[in-house]
């Protein structure tokens, strides 16, 4: 019997307006919306994956509110992620400044064991847009991703499926491989259990 | 380090478990008073066998350790697990961050109000108190303009009688106008 059921648990964070609803719409169901509609509080979507080319896994993507009024008093679904993805607009500088602020904020609530060693992954989203609009550039973008501890950079397109899938499938090998030294860490704390039966002791009771 | 270590609890719960009550002989049934309700021929058989003398405990024994028994340990533990791996758990999960981000939106929007209300209270208070003030000013300025008229209108009545009665008569017919 195992502790998790393969379900990768990946929390995706980011300042209101980024794409991050359609991001995901667009690597679950490969659709995408003009429409804009704020999400309330947060939403979840599962997709089978395989990973490595091996091993089945069940990725469960939790959608967050970027609005302010709209994020969720507690944020109990943090913990247990096995991967946060941090999405900024590169026509939205101040997006991009958030990213450091979304990842400390994950890091505050979500618990994790080990908060050197989490891994993030960052989407620089809306990479379609004429480069007049852009106002984040490739290489401050990189500069920030090595400051956070080299966290994978991809430039994205919801609208345009762009580099969707693949930031997708590292994200997916980042959750797994997460996922894997949590259940050894599980495994050594368990292996350190107490065995309360005294030596000698008759194991069924004789009165 | 053994890999294959079992997580269940390293006490069996087996071992204390209720036996089930299909390893009875057949047809002996147990009421709440121990009392058989079979015939009363197999009375004594049905008891021997029910309460164990002294040499029939090891087998007695031996007969609830074969019985399939329900392990409470095992299905609690189970459950749990399932319980805290389950989509159903991330749905509860999701629908609770809903709930509480319209809550935290309807509580700011609910601030953002009562922001307002104080400050249109704090504004039609400060005009009431200028409007106290002038209304205690147009008071005075009324009884002095009063005291005036009436001291206009007894010079006029002494000065100018029939002037002053004819427009008395115009201000009293309201023909002011024509």
């Amino acid at each position: 019997m195992s502790r998790k059921k393969n379900i990768l648990k990946v929390i995706i964070l980011g300042d209101s307006g980024v794409g991050k609803t359609s991001l995901m719409h667009r690597y679950v169901n490969d659709k995408y919306s003009q429409q804009y509609k704020a999400t309330i509080g947060a939403d979840f979507l599962t997709k089978e994956v395989i990973v490595n080319d091996d091993k089945v896994a069940t990725m469960q993507v939790w959608d967050t509110a970027g609005q302010e009024r709209f994020q969720s008093l507690g944020v109990a679904f943090y913990r247990g992620a096995d991967c946060c993805v941090l999405v900024y607009d590169v026509t939205n500088g101040k997006s991009f400044d958030n990213v450091k602020s979304w990842r400390d904020e994950f890091l505050v609530h979500a618990n994790v064991s080990s908060p050197e060693t989490f891994p993030f992954v960052i989407l620089a989203n809306k990479v379609d847009v004429e480069e007049s609009k852009k106002v984040v550039s490739s290489r401050s973008a990189q500069e920030q991703a090595k400051s956070l501890g080299n966290v994978p950079l991809f430039f994205t397109s919801a609208k345009d499926s762009i580099n969707v899938q693949d930031a997708f499938e590292e994200i997916a090998r980042s959750a797994l491989q997460q996922s894997q030294s949590d259940a050894d860490a599980y495994e050594d704390d368990l292996s350190e259990a107490i065995n309360i039966q005294l030596d000698g002791e008759p194991s069924s009771c004789n009165c | 380090m053994d890999e294959h270590r079992s997580r269940t609890p390293s006490i069996d719960s087996r071992n204390y478990a209720i036996p089930e009550a299909d390893y009875l002989p057949a047809g002996i049934d147990i009421d709440r008073n121990g009392v058989s309700e079979s015939d009363d021929s197999s009375d004594d058989d049905a008891q021997s066998s029910l309460f164990p003398t002294e040499s029939s405990g090891t087998l007695w024994m031996n007969q609830i350790q074969d019985t399939p028994m329900f392990d409470s340990s095992k299905f609690l533990f189970e459950s749990v697990n399932n319980a805290i791996n389950d989509i159903d758990f991330s749905e509860s999960l999701a629908i609770q961050a809903k709930t509480s981000a319209l809550i935290n939106s309807k509580s700011r929007e609910l601030k953002g109000l009562i922001k307002q209300l104080q400050e249109k209270v704090d504004y039609y208070n400060e005009r009431f108190k200028r409007g106290a003030v002038v209304s205690s000013q147009l008071k005075v300025n009324l009884q002095m303009l009063s005291k005036r008229i009436a001291t206009l209108d007894d010079l006029f009545s002494k000065q100018f009688p029939i002037e002053y009665n004819q427009s008395k008569e115009k201000v009293m017919e309201r023909t002011l106008n024509d």
